[in-house]
């Protein structure tokens, strides 16, 4: 079980003096329980493979297959429940009077009754308490809480593959901390991705992490690997790392270690002053 | 990654046409379409014809962007020579016959001559939005109108309200299509019932849509009071737009034209 | 100097729950001041507090000397003040760049020659001079910030507020609109405000204001905020990983000085 993009090209405004092309010949999947985090600066073609893995845009070129199924085969929308999307800023879309209600919307459209189970158990799963916000309007929570509670809104469509576009971006630490945490539990049943351009933040729970640079994987592999490419990558452009991260290339670059850079800033502490002349 | 839709066709290069005051480049064109109306000729035509290339020419747009709005009008077109040139028998003097169908030589002429009068008002008007950026357009509205400000409209800020229109049209769209995208991820479904099920289902697009809407005319509401905007009495503008002996010259040369078709031709 | 003397402020309807209390603050030329806070902490009260776009309900705000809820001079205020919002779509007015940055010294009735001239220096001040002629939904979210200031620099304003303009943008945006920040206060004189989560951001003013529930909770150095744990929790700041690792290395012994946020000073400071 797994989505898959297998060599995917998209391009923009076809046929116009405007055509580019946004994706260049991507392959990546991700199965149920793993994270893939998708870096890459802004206009990188991040979003475009999203909405591409999301089922939204059907690409110019490859195969985009969910659990071995793609859209053509069958009369059944292969992507439909299966497949949870959440832009930049979800909260922008909320329309129902209660949370509960604008919840419930994903699984009422796939035939889930009204939805109204599926939204309790989704919004637990995000940290707020039914009881609390279900009844409450969603154009009057603060911004972490409308954030969970529009992630809520896929995830009560129980999707197995959840893909986020830049989760956190806008929320202050509070707001990070509980949004994360709610990703953390999705994966529980879900594979999820998550395109973000801060260079740090979901690399600790990420199993494989692809790197977008003018619509190519300019990296893809394990954590592990993007730290001992870091070198190529920044100079490439393709990615700015941490700056703990960029220390430790500097102190590499000056000879003062040989290790490769590490994620903890606790052993990259270690290493660092570990590896003599530290005044 | 965002790829919005051009605004409007306006194609930023420097040319005597860009150069013109928005004001008489709409007096020219008012002359312009009224010659085109009262032109009964084809010399006259032709003499409008001139003007065109003439003009097109001197505002150094490519072709192609000043053709592109006769693409959408070529169905009238077709369908305004067939309909002039196709007669029932009996025609008088026919060109060719198809069974009952005729094509005479006075109406494929006169089909011809509307058909001409289009395209010509087409490149003409277009010609207009293609040198003059939305925001002039908006303030050669405001000096054509500024009459009205005798009768208490408020001209100035009319003009206003209809740049921002415009600045956020493409914005607008670009919302409403990420919202309904997100919405169909949703499983929402736009296409299915009867015409009340559909609008219904237009809701969840709708109502957020505006509500975006809403918040972002009070935050510009905000970020123009911080910028000082008072109305439009003693604002200044980067392009000084006042009539320069060009722009006098030019709006005397259409009128003159004006004359011309419509009496002489 | 834009100074806040122990304001306080409530929006109305909201039944007295006040957004700020006893607020004072000053902000020199030349000064680069961040405002920190978590979110719903009254910092973008604060920011509209400083244009005269929002009046006190108790204390004073004043600028250069001129009292913000002085009815006759409010527009002296926001001539003197230029403001920058986090979503420059929501504040970009013109359909092409440079009449968009034309907006706020048009509104003020400058010449049009002195207008051509302050649009074309404000561009060259956010390097933007290249897209003069674009239309601004074209452009990246980065370079749309950056038309937003220019059109508060063509205002020639003494000071700027800024209210959390680089939250939208990516890390190499987010750069450049701080070294733009930072050039505007330390090198041409501009004293600003700066309302920001990011330590990356806080870590280049001269000071920092926390606010906690609409009250000053920290009025001191970046680097005395960085390195107090408790005080970042309140302010609603994350400590990013560099800022963990200059704090493991002085455990360890190292001399890493407080508040190091970037890789070239950490590396400096341990091999001097």
């Amino acid at each position: 079980m797994a989505l898959t993009l297998t060599d995917v090209a998209f391009d923009y405004a076809v046929g116009t003096s405007l055509a580019q092309p946004a994706l260049r010949g991507v392959t990546f999947s991700v199965a149920p329980g793993e994270c893939v985090v998708v870096l890459g600066p802004s206009g990188s073609g991040k979003t475009t493979l999203l909405r591409i893995a999301g089922g939204l845009l059907i690409p110019s070129r490859g195969d985009v297959t969910v659990d071995g199924m793609s859209r053509g085969a069958r009369r059944v929308d292969p992507f439909r429940g299966a497949v949870g999307l959440a832009f930049q800023r979800p909260e922008a879309q909320f329309f129902a009077a209660t949370v509960g209600e604008d919840v419930a919307f994903g699984p009422r459209n796939l035939g889930n009754g009204d939805g109204a189970a599926a939204a309790e158990s989704a919004l637990e799963l995000v940290g707020l308490s039914p009881g609390d916000f279900a009844e409450r309007s969603p154009f009057t929570l603060s911004g972490g809480e409308a954030r969970r509670a529009a992630l809520a809104g896929i995830l009560a469509m129980s999707p197995r593959y959840l893909l986020l576009d830049e989760p956190t971006s806008g929320l202050d630490a509070a707001g990070h901390r509980a949004v994360s945490e709610a990703i953390a539990r999705a994966r529980a049943t879900a594979g999820v991705v998550v395109v973000t351009h801060d260079a740090a933040e979901f690399l600790d729970h990420a199993d494989r992490v692809l790197v977008l640079q003018e619509g190519a994987a300019a990296f893809s592999g394990s954590v592990r690997d993007l730290l001992a490419d870091a070198d190529r990558l920044e100079a490439g452009g393709a990615w700015v790392p941490p700056e703990h991260v960029r220390a430790q290339l500097l102190a590499r670059r000056l000879g003062r270690t040989t290790s490769p850079p590490v994620l903890d800033p606790g052993e990259a502490a270690r290493i660092l002053f570990a590896s003599g002349g530290v005044t | 990654m965002r790829r919005g839709v051009g605004l409007g066709n306006y194609i930023a290069v420097d040319s005597p046409v860009h150069a013109l005051d928005p004001a008489a480049k709409l007096g020219i064109v008012s002359a312009f379409t009224v010659g085109l109306f009262t032109a009964g000729t084809f010399p006259g035509l032709t003499l409008l014809a001139v003007t065109v290339i003439v003009g097109t020419l001197a505002a150094s747009v490519p072709i192609s962007a000043a053709l592109r709005g006769v693409r959408t009008v070529s169905l009238i077109l077709v369908l305004t020579i067939l309909a002039n040139a196709l007669r029932w028998e009996p025609a008088t003097v026919a060109l060719v016959r198809v069974g009952p169908l005729a094509v005479d030589g006075e109406g494929l002429a006169s089909g011809v001559f509307f058909a001409v009068r289009i395209v010509l008002l087409v490149v003409g008007t277009s010609l207009l939005t293609l040198t003059t950026s939305p925001v002039e357009l908006a303030g050669g509205i405001e000096r054509v109108f500024a009459p009205l400000r005798w009768l208490r409209v408020p001209v100035g800020d009319l003009a206003m309200t209809l740049t921002i229109a415009l600045r956020f049209i493409p914005t607008t769209v670009e919302e409403a299509d990420r919202i309904m995208t997100a919405q169909t991820a949703r499983g929402a479904r736009f296409d299915r019932g009867g015409p009340i099920a559909r609008a219904r289902a237009y809701a969840p697009v709708l109502v957020p849509l505006f509500f975006n809407l809403f918040r972002r005319a009070d935050e510009l509401a905000t970020a123009m009071e911080a910028r000082c905007y008072r109305g439009s009495d003693g604002r200044t503008q980067l392009r000084e737009s006042r009539m320069r002996p060009a722009d006098w010259a030019s709006l005397l040369v259409a009128g003159i034209l004006l004359i011309a078709t419509g009496v002489a031709l | 100097m834009i100074r806040f003397e122990s304001v306080g402020f409530a929006y109305p309807g909201s039944g007295g729950r006040s957004a700020l209390t006893r607020v004072t603050l000053t902000v020199e030329p030349g000064e680069l001041v961040a405002v920190a806070g978590a979110n719903g902490s009254g910092k973008s009260t604060l920011a509209r507090l400083a244009d005269g776009l929002l009046r006190p309900t108790s204390g004073s705000v004043t600028v250069d000397g001129v009292d913000t809820a002085d009815d006759e001079r409010v527009w002296d205020v926001r001539s003197l003040v230029g403001m920058v919002f986090q979503d420059p779509d929501d504040q970009i007015v013109g359909t092409i760049v440079e009449e968009d940055v034309a907006f706020g010294p048009g509104n003020l009735g400058v010449a049009p020659a002195e207008l051509r001239e302050r649009v074309d220096a404000s561009l060259a001040a956010v390097g933007l001079s290249a897209l003069s002629r674009r239309e601004p939904h074209l452009l990246s979210e980065g370079q749309k910030q950056r038309v937003a200031i220019a059109g508060a620099l063509a205002m020639r304003p003494a000071y700027l507020v800024l209210d959390e303009p680089t939250s939208m943008l990516d890390p190499g945006g987010r750069r450049s609109v701080l070294d733009l920040i930072d050039g505007l206060a330390h090198r041409e004189g501009h004293g600003v405000l700066h309302v920001s989560h990011d330590a990356t951001g806080i870590a280049r003013a001269d000071r920092v204001i926390v606010l906690e529930s609409g009250c000053v909770a920290y009025d001191g150095t970046p680097a005395g905020l960085l390195s107090d744990q408790a005080m970042l929790a309140r302010a609603g700041i994350a400590l990013p990983e560099i800022g963990v690792l200059a704090d493991a290395l002085r455990a360890l012994g190292a001399r890493v000085p407080e508040g190091t946020m970037d890789a070239e000073s950490l590396v400096g400071a341990l091999w001097p």
